[in-house]
C-alpha cells in the first residue's frame, strides 16, 4: 500500500508521498502556521513531516512545483541545502533528488526562500547531480553555455513535458510519474516556457495490478490546464489525464477553472476541456483535494471561492465521491492531515478515530 | 448546540454524548435526537472509512437512525439514504410507510455483546460494519444482505436448493406469540399441525434476479406481482380461504407461502428459489371474511357469499415472515468458510476417531461420503463414538452415514458394510468406491489395512488418521496426490520421527510391545478414556481432513494434547519419497533420508570406507522392506580406504532404543557400508562374505535382512527374505518420479 497525505496548512501545498517499498517524494512544503498562535489551526508541518520519516533523513524526491510562498515556505529551513554550509546541519532534511521547473533556475530578481531555493537548484543543476529540471527552453541552454558548461552535458537532468521521469519505475516503485507542465512553446523568438510555469504532475500508483491515479496541479490558470488537456487529447493521452485523486489547482480557485474568468454566481462554470477533464476522467468514487483554508460562505477575493468548491462538490457527487478541503477535514476546529491509502481497492481516505488509543499513543499532561 | 436531555435511554444518551463531545473527530455526526413513546431515535450521519472499489455502493456519508428502547433491548439500525442499495439487500422488513432499510449489524447476543459495547464501540461498529459492506468482506460478493425483520415477525425455515413438488409444514413451535415453523416436501409429515392451513402458490414462470423487488404487504400488492409472473392469485386465494373456513380449518391461522424459480437469465434453468411467506392477521375465517367469501351470523354460524362481495384487497394486510432456509452442502461450505470445490471421500473405519472426524467434518458439507465397516455397535462405543442408543446394534457404518445426513439438508453419506481385509461379494462395490473418490481416509486404527490400501491401485490418493496408544495424539499421515509417497512408506517414516525426536519420545509409551500400536480405543476398557479427549483431537483430525483438500503434498502430522491442560501442540514430521525395488517376491523401499545419509556419511568419511547399519520396518503378510534410514558407524569401527569393519559400540542399546519407542515397529534391517572414489558398487568378495554372514544369521529367523553398498554415483543393495534373494541399484541422484 502506498500513502499519500496533505497537510492542513491553510492555503498552501504539501504532498508527502510514501510508497510501498519505502521510497518518498514531496511536492511542495509550505509551514504558514504561525508559530506564536496557540490557536492557529493549521499544523506544525515540520513535526507532522519528521513523524512521518521516522528514522529516515532523507527524501528520495522533493519537489517545488514554483516558488511562490504558498508552495516553499520556510523550506529553506528545514532542508539540508547543499550550495552553502549554513544550511547544513544534522537536523535537516536532505534531498536526495530536487524537482523544480525550469523557471526556477531562470527565474531573475527573487527574494528570500526563493532565492535560496533557486541557489540550490542552481547549484545541483550547475554540478549535474540531484536535480531534475522540467521543460527546455532556450534560456535554458543559455544559462549554461553563460557558466561554461556544454548543455548537452545537462540533458539528462532535463525531462521534457509529456515524458516519465527516470527516478520511478513502476515496476520497482509501484508509481510512475508524468509530467504535463511546464511545457517549452516554439514562438517566433525561440522555445519559451510559459503557462504559469508550475508543474502539473500525474501520477500512477500501482498495487497488485490496481491502477491509481493521482493528479497534482500546483497553481495553475484555467488557460494552462485547458492547453494541457488539448496537447494530451491531441497525442492520444487521455489516460494519462484520468484521475483517481486530484488535488485541484489553487486552492479551489475559480480562476483555474473559468477560461473567462467568470466566478459565477453559485457555481463555477469551467471551459469544456476542463469539464472533460474533471467530469469524464475522474473514476468511481474519487477524491478531490482542496489544499485550503475552509471555504467560505460569502465571496471571497482569494481562493478557495465557493463558486469553484461549488463545482467540484457536483464533480464530486457526480463520481459518488468526495470533495475534501485540507482545514475541513476532519472538521474546521481541528482539522488533521489528510492521509490517503492507495491499495489494491484503490484510493481510500483514512478515518481514524480517537479515545484511548490516542491517549495511549500520546504523552500525559503533568499531574500536580 | 443539540439538547439531548430528553432521551431516557442511557446508551442513546451515551452515543449521543460522544459524537457531541468526542476529543477527537468521531467520524460521524449527530443530527437529530428524539426522545418518542418507548424509544429514543438518534439520527446520524456517519462517516465509514471507503477504498474507492466496492462491492456494494456505500457512500463517504451514509445516513443512519439508530432506534434505543427505553428497556434494554438490542437498538435497531436501519440506513435512511433513499437510494440505499435495496437491491441487494433480502429483506422483507423494508416495507410500508418506512422507505428504509433495516441492517443486521450484531453478530453476537445482545447480552454478551452489550457488556462491553461502549458509545464509541458502537459507533465505530457501525462505521466498520458499512466499510466491510462496501468492500464486500461483510457478506461473500454475490450473496444478499441478511435481513432483519422486526423481532416480532414469525419464523419460517423452508428447503434449501431446489423447492420440492408439493410443499407442507413440517414443524411448528410457538414462543411468546412467536410462531417458528418448518416447510417440507408434502407426504413425510406424521402430524400436521392443527391450526396452520398452508396455501402454496409455485410461480411456473422463472424470474430474472433483480427483478424481484421489495416484499407485497398486503392482497393487493401481491395479486399484482403475481399477475407479473403469471399467476392469479385472487380466485385461487379466495377458494381456499371460503373452503377453510366452512371446513374443518375455519379457526386455522393461514399461511400463504410463495415459491418463486429464479434464473441468472432469461431462458436458463431454475437456480435458486426465493421464498416469500405470509400471515394475515386473523383466522381464515377471517380472511375469508375479509375476502367477501363468506360472511359470519352473530351466532357464529358461517355462510358462504355466491357470489363473493366485492372487496379492497389493499386493505388486507399481509404480514411478512422471516425466512430462513435448510442448509445444503454448498450453504453449509460457505458458512463454514470453506471455498473449495466439494469431495468425494471414503472412509475406512466408523469408530471412535472415524465417527468423529467424519460428523464432525460433515458439518462443512465439503464432501460426500461412502463410509465402509464391518463392525456392529454396542453399547459401551456411545461414550467413545459419534453414536446414540438408537444406533446400538446396528453396522457402525450404518449409524455413522445415518449421523451424517442427519446434518444437512440433503444426504451425504452412503455406507458398506464390510471387511476391507475380507471383502466377500463386496470386493466389486469397494474397489468402485475406492477408485471413485478423491481421497481415501483410513480411520481403521490397522497397520494392516493401511498397508491394504497402500498396495491398492484404486485409491487416487490415501490418508490415515489415528490415535496413539494412550489417546492423547493424533497422527495424521497423507500421500500427495500423486502417490509419489505411498501411504505404508510414510508410515514408516512417521515411526521414525517419533523415534528420533525428543518430544515425541512419550508416544507409544502403554503400547503393548510388539502388539499393539494404537489405542484400541473402543475395545479397550480396561483404560478409561474421556470423551472429550476424543473429541478435541477429533476435531483436529477434521480440520486436517479438510485442509487435505488443498494440501496435496504428502505429510505426516502429529498433535499432542496435554490432558491437564487441555493445551494441543502440533508436530510436522519430515516425509521423502522412497526408492523402490521389486524383487518379485518381495518389495523393497529406500527412503530418501536413508540415501542422504548414506550419501553425507560416506562423503565425510573419504577416502576412508564407513559404514553402519540400515533401520525400518517390514510386513511379513505383504512382504514389504522399508528402509527409513541408517545409523553411522559406531565409534570402535574400522574404516579403512580399502575396508569397513562395523563396530558395535553402544550399537544395541540403540537399536533396543529404537524398537521400544517405536514398539518394535523399527528394527535393525541389516547393514551398509560405502566404497571409495572410483570404485564402483559392484560387491568384493569381503561384501558376499558379509551378505551370507547375513543370511546365515537372519533368513532362519523369517525376517527379512539386506547389505547396501554406497557409491559415488549409485547404491546397491542386496536383500534376502527366508529363501528369496534380490539385488539391484539406484542412482544417486534424487527422482522425484520413482
Amino acid at each position: 500500500m502506498h500513502v499519500v497525505r496533505f497537510f492542513p496548512i491553510g492555503n498552501g501545498d504539501c504532498c508527502f508521498i510514501e510508497l510501498e517499498n519505502g521510497r518518498t517524494i514531496l511536492f511542495d512544503y509550505a509551514d504558514l502556521r504561525d508559530p506564536n498562535d496557540d490557536e492557529d489551526p493549521r499544523c506544525d508541518l515540520l513535526k507532522e513531516l519528521k513523524a512521518c520519516l521516522g528514522d529516515r533523513k532523507e527524501i528520495d524526491v522533493v519537489a517545488f512545483t514554483h516558488f511562490d510562498r504558498d508552495h516553499c515556505h520556510r523550506a529553506k529551513e528545514v532542508f539540508y541545502l547543499e550550495y552553502a554550509d549554513k544550511y547544513q546541519s544534522d537536523d535537516r532534511i536532505k534531498i536526495k533528488t530536487l524537482w523544480v521547473p525550469a523557471n526556477a533556475v531562470l527565474e531573475k530578481g527573487v527574494k528570500g526562500q526563493a532565492r535560496t531555493l533557486r541557489a540550490e537548484a542552481r547549484h545541483r543543476f550547475l554540478e549535474g547531480e540531484g536535480v531534475r529540471v522540467f521543460s527546455r527552453p532556450d534560456s535554458l541552454d543559455q544559462f549554461l553555455k553563460d557558466r561554461e558548461i556544454d548543455p548537452a552535458k545537462r540533458r539528462n537532468r532535463i525531462s521534457d513535458a509529456g515524458t516519465i521521469c527516470p527516478e520511478f519505475n513502476i515496476d520497482h516503485d509501484g508509481v510512475e510519474f508524468f509530467v504535463h507542465s511546464p511545457f517549452a512553446e516554439r514562438t517566433d523568438d525561440g522555445v519559451k516556457v510559459r503557462n504559469d510555469d508550475a508543474i502539473f504532475m500525474h501520477a500512477t500508483f500501482r498495487v497488485s495490478g490496481q491502477d491509481t491515479k493521482l493528479i497534482l496541479s500546483a497553481d495553475l490558470g484555467a488557460q494552462t490546464i485547458d492547453e494541457i488537456v488539448r496537447i494530451t487529447r491531441h497525442y492520444k493521452n487521455d489516460a494519462r489525464l484520468e484521475w483517481d485523486v486530484n488535488n485541484v489547482p489553487h486552492h479551489s480557485s475559480y480562476k483555474s477553472l473559468s477560461i473567462d474568468g467568470e466566478k459565477g454566481e453559485d457555481e463555477t462554470v469551467p471551459g469544456d476541456r476542463l469539464k472533460w477533464l474533471y467530469e469524464e476522467q475522474g473514476k468511481s468514487f474519487s477524491i478531490l483535494v482542496s489544499t485550503s483554508d475552509p471555504v467560505p460562505s460569502d465571496d471571497t477575493v482569494q481562493p478557495p471561492h465557493r463558486q469553484a468548491a461549488n463545482y467540484y462538490r457536483s464533480v464530486a457527487k457526480k463520481h459518488s465521491g468526495q470533495y475534501v478541503v485540507t482545514m475541513e477535514h476532519p472538521t474546521q476546529i481541528a482539522p488533521k492531515p489528510l492521509v490517503i491509502n492507495i491499495g489494491t481497492n484503490g484510493a481510500s481516505v483514512k478515518k481514524l478515530t480517537g479515545g484511548q488509543a490516542s491517549v495511549v499513543a500520546a504523552a500525559a499532561p503533568r499531574a500536580g | 448546540m443539540m439538547d439531548i436531555s430528553a432521551l431516557r435511554s442511557a446508551l442513546a444518551k451515551g452515543v449521543a454524548t460522544y459524537l457531541l463531545n468526542a476529543a477527537d473527530y468521531p467520524h460521524a455526526k449527530l443530527v437529530g435526537a428524539k426522545s418518542h413513546d418507548g424509544f429514543d431515535l438518534l439520527e446520524i450521519m456517519l462517516e465509514p472509512q471507503l477504498s474507492q472499489k466496492r462491492v456494494v455502493r456505500i457512500l463517504d456519508q451514509e445516513p443512519i437512525e439508530i432506534f434505543f428502547s427505553h428497556g434494554d433491548a438490542v437498538p435497531h439500525v436501519w440506513a435512511t439514504r433513499a437510494d440505499f442499495p435495496i437491491d441487494a439487500v433480502h429483506t422483507t422488513a423494508a416495507t410500508g410507510v418506512l422507505r428504509s432499510v433495516a441492517l443486521c449489524v450484531w453478530e453476537e447476543s445482545w447480552p454478551d455483546l452489550k457488556r462491553q459495547l461502549t458509545p464509541q464501540a458502537l459507533v465505530e461498529r457501525l462505521r466498520s460494519w458499512f466499510s466491510r459492506l462496501a468492500e464486500g468482506s461483510l457478506h461473500q460478493v454475490g450473496q444478499p444482505l441478511e435481513p432483519l425483520i422486526p423481532a416480532a415477525s414469525h419464523t419460517l425455515i423452508v428447503p434449501g436448493g431446489e423447492c420440492p413438488e408439493r410443499l407442507e409444514i413440517a414443524g411448528s413451535f410457538k414462543r411468546d406469540g412467536q410462531m417458528f415453523l418448518s416447510l417440507g416436501p408434502a407426504g413425510l409429515t406424521k402430524e400436521k399441525p392443527a391450526d396452520l392451513d398452508l396455501l402454496e402458490i409455485r410461480v411456473r414462470q422463472p424470474q430474472t434476479h433483480g427483478a424481484l423487488g421489495s416484499t407485497p404487504d398486503n392482497v393487493a400488492e401481491l395479486t399484482t406481482r403475481l399477475t407479473k409472473m403469471g399467476e392469479d392469485l385472487q380466485p385461487r386465494l379466495s377458494d381456499w380461504a371460503r373452503a377453510g373456513a366452512i371446513g374443518t380449518s375455519a379457526k386455522s391461522i393461514p399461511l400463504i407461502v410463495v415459491s418463486v424459480p429464479k434464473v441468472a437469465e432469461e431462458g436458463d434453468e431454475a437456480e435458486e428459489w426465493e421464498y416469500w411467506a405470509f400471515t394475515t392477521r386473523g383466522t381464515i375465517t377471517d380472511l375469508a371474511d375479509d375476502l367477501g367469501q363468506i360472511y359470519v351470523e352473530p351466532n357464529g354460524s358461517i355462510f358462504q357469499r355466491i357470489p363473493g362481495a366485492t372487496v379492497d384487497s389493499n386493505e388486507i394486510k399481509l404480514d411478512p415472515m422471516r425466512l430462513v432456509k435448510r442448509l445444503t452442502r454448498a450453504e453449509a461450505r460457505r458458512m463454514s468458510g470453506f471455498q473449495r470445490p466439494e469431495t468425494r471421500l471414503v472412509a475406512i473405519g466408523a469408530g471412535a476417531i472415524g465417527s468423529n472426524v467424519i460428523v464432525d467434518s460433515a458439518h462443512t458439507g465439503f464432501a460426500t461420503w461412502t463410509v465402509i465397516d464391518n463392525d456392529v455397535a454396542l453399547p459401551h462405543n456411545t461414550v467413545r463414538q459419534h453414536l446414540g442408543n438408537d444406533g446400538v446394534g446396528h453396522p457402525k457404518a450404518a449409524v455413522t452415514s445415518a449421523e451424517v445426513n442427519f446434518l444437512l439438508q440433503e444426504p451425504s453419506a452412503k455406507f458398506i458394510v464390510a471387511d476391507l481385509l475380507d471383502e466377500g461379494d463386496k470386493a466389486k462395490a469397494i474397489a468402485d468406491s475406492l477408485s471413485a473418490a478423491d481421497l481415501t481416509i483410513d480411520f481403521s486404527a490397522s497397520p494392516a489395512v493401511l498397508g491394504n490400501l497402500a498396495d491398492r491401485a484404486e485409491p487416487r490418493r490415501l490418508a490415515s488418521m489415528f490415535f496413539n496408544p494412550a489417546g492423547d495424539q493424533l497422527v495424521a499421515l497423507a500421500e500427495d496426490e500423486k502417490r509419489y509417497a505411498r501411504l505404508d512408506e510414510i508410515e514408516a517414516q512417521y515411526y521414525w520421527a517419533v523415534a528420533v525426536s525428543p518430544e515425541l519420545s512419550s508416544h507409544f509409551d502403554d503400547g503393548r510391545l510388539g502388539f499393539l500400536r494404537y489405542a484400541n480405543a473402543c475395545q479397550d476398557l480396561s483404560r478409561p478414556l474421556p470423551p472429550w479427549q476424543i473429541q478435541a483431537l477429533s476435531a483436529i483430525g477434521a480440520k486436517r481432513l479438510l485442509d487435505l483438500t488443498s494440501d496435496k503434498s504428502a505429510s505426516a502430522r502429529i498433535w499432542r494434547l496435554d490432558p491437564d491442560s487441555g493445551s494441543i501442540q502440533a508436530f510436522q514430521l519430515p516425509v521423502s519419497q522412497s526408492r523402490r525395488f521389486d524383487g518379485g517376491e518381495f518389495r523393497i523401499s529406500f527412503s530418501e533420508l536413508a540415501v542422504g545419509s548414506m550419501t553425507r556419511l560416506r562423503e565425510q568419511g573419504l577416502p576412508n570406507e564407513t559404514g553402519g547399519i540400515l533401520i525400518g520396518s517390514f510386513d511379513t503378510s505383504r512382504q514389504i522392506v522399508h528402509v527409513v534410514d541408517v545409523l553411522a558407524a559406531p565409534p570402535d569401527s574400522e574404516q579403512r580406504p580399502t575396508y569397513f569393519v562395523r563396530g558395535k559400540k553402544d550399537l544395541l542399546p540403540a537399536v533396543e532404543g529404537i524398537a521400544a519407542r517405536t514398539v518394535n515397529n523399527l528394527q535393525y534391517l541389516g547393514e551398509w557400508h560405502s566404497h571409495p572414489r572410483g570404485a564402483s558398487t559392484m560387491p568384493s568378495g569381503d561384501d558376499r562374505n558379509v551378505f551370507a554372514y547375513l543370511a546365515r544369521h537372519l533368513a532362519p529367523t523369517g525376517q527379512p535382512f539386506g547389505m547396501t553398498i554406497c557409491g559415488q554415483k549409485d547404491f546397491r543393495i542386496l536383500f534376502g527374505w527366508n529363501e528369496m534373494r534380490f539385488e539391484g541399484t539406484s542412482s544417486l541422484l534424487a527422482s522425484t518420479v520413482p
